[in-house]
């Protein structure tokens, strides 16, 4: 096999199509200069015109597209409802638990500016809210609009509304006034800490949760690429000559093949790349059929 | 029970008003520094001074300062997301970044507190 390790990739890779006698690029890791144009393809957006410009022009919205929410997000009357809502029940929770859990006066120094219900509402709402973000960003099998109202109802409203940066402030004053500076000093630097901490760890476990999923929907996508539909009998579909050659069944499938590393490449899955040879073998997730 | 209604009423009303400004910020604001919850923090805070210090020198009675901290500011302020903001600025090896806003969303409200309850006070 030859390998492509000096030059300019690009010119590399075509030659990659055209010249018959190297092998097709199957295994293809992220060395392969093929894979890498690829990538580079799909991930560069390439404006033209207007666009490239460094400051590209802005059209300011007609004013009927300004009340819908399709156009602007400030119209939009169910992200209003929802964040209501939730911002509702955040403050109820919030509240319930410091009716619940209320903070006890003691002349202890230390102890003085820890107020309990406080720190557990800002730690669960940080927690909820680090696993729900990163779980929506991952989560392409729920539909787009539901998404959104979720992340806005329950993040922006319930957790933001449970959470509260306003109250902590008014704690530490009030600890500092009655004299616990070390108190308050230790209470917002831990408060800050372990919020940092759980919203790591949220994130993560939310990543965790949607790994396997998002990295099935990957695979049925290159499948979906790959088993693309069929001309017609007696269709003839025309075959580019400079990318296809003269052995034109032959490059097609190279083609694929690298198409489909590449894609592989790109989505960032973690898993090793797919032995090719072995994909047309494996039942189609959508119908179930062999081909 | 009605009493805890309203003051979750206001908390909703806290939400509404920051999903109104943080989308309003967002709009024109396009660099790397959460600027949209660093003001809603900034801003909750002040108005948090102002009450402490107006109910500690009985200018309002406790109900009002419930329904207004309790309800409206805690719900408008959000510690949630500033951690969040931080974490996201951390993975995404804006180290130096995510330092600056956990120092600048540290002091800044704080600060804030104060100036509000110097507000507050201001007539005594």
């Amino acid at each position: 096999m030859h390998t492509y390790d000096d030059g300019d990739p690009r010119g590399q890779s075509l030659t990659a199509h055209t010249e018959p006698d190297h092998e097709p690029a199957a295994n293809a890791d992220s060395d392969n200069p093929l894979t890498r144009d690829f990538e580079q393809e799909l991930l560069r957006p390439h404006p033209t015109g207007a666009a490239a410009a460094r400051k590209p022009p802005s059209v300011p919205l007609a004013p009927l597209k300004r009340v819908q929410a399709r156009f602007n997000p400030l119209a939009d009357v169910m992200v209003y409802l929802v964040v209501f809502i939730g911002g509702c029940f955040g403050t109820a929770l919030r509240y319930g638990l410091w009716l619940w859990l209320p903070y006890r006066g003691t002349t202890n120094h230390l102890l003085m500016a820890f107020p309990p219900a406080t720190f557990i509402a800002n730690m669960i709402a940080t927690f909820v809210f680090a696993l729900l973000s990163s779980y929506m960003t991952q989560a392409i099998w729920i539909r787009k609009r539901a998404r959104q109202l979720i992340s806005r109802g329950v993040g922006m409203g319930m957790c933001g509304g449970f959470s509260t940066l306003s109250a902590m402030m008014i704690e530490d004053i009030t600890a500092m006034h009655n004299g616990g500076y070390w108190g308050f000093f230790l209470y917002t630097m831990v408060t800050f800490i372990v919020g940092i901490a759980v919203a790591w760890f949220g994130s993560w476990l939310g990543l965790q949760l949607t790994k396997k999923r998002s990295a099935k929907q990957a695979v049925a996508e290159a499948l979906r690429m790959q088993t693309r539909a069929k001309p017609a009998i007696g269709v003839r579909v025309p075959t580019d000559p400079e990318v296809a050659g003269a052995h034109t069944t032959d490059s097609n499938d190279e083609l694929q093949s690298a198409s489909l590393a590449a894609l592989a490449a790109t989505t960032h899955t973690g898993d090793p790349d797919p032995d090719t040879d072995e994909i047309p073998v494996v039942a189609d997730p959508m119908t179930g059929e062999v081909k | 029970m009605g009493q805890f209604l309203l003051i979750c009423a206001c908390g909703g009303v806290g939400a509404v008003a920051r999903f109104v400004l943080n989308t309003s910020i967002q709009r024109s604001w396009r660099k790397l520094f959460p600027l949209s919850t660093f003001i809603i923090n900034v801003l909750a805070s002040l108005l948090a001074g102002v009450a402490a210090a107006a109910y500690t020198y009985q200018t309002v009675n406790y109900y009002t300062y419930l329904l207004f901290v309790t309800g409206f500011l805690g719900g408008f302020s959000t510690f949630s997301t500033a951690v969040n903001e931080m974490v996201s600025l951390a993975k995404s090896k804006k180290l130096v970044m995510a330092a600056f806003y956990f120092l600048v969303t540290l002091v800044i409200p704080f600060g804030m507190v104060i100036v509000g309850w110097w507000i507050g006070s201001m007539g005594r």
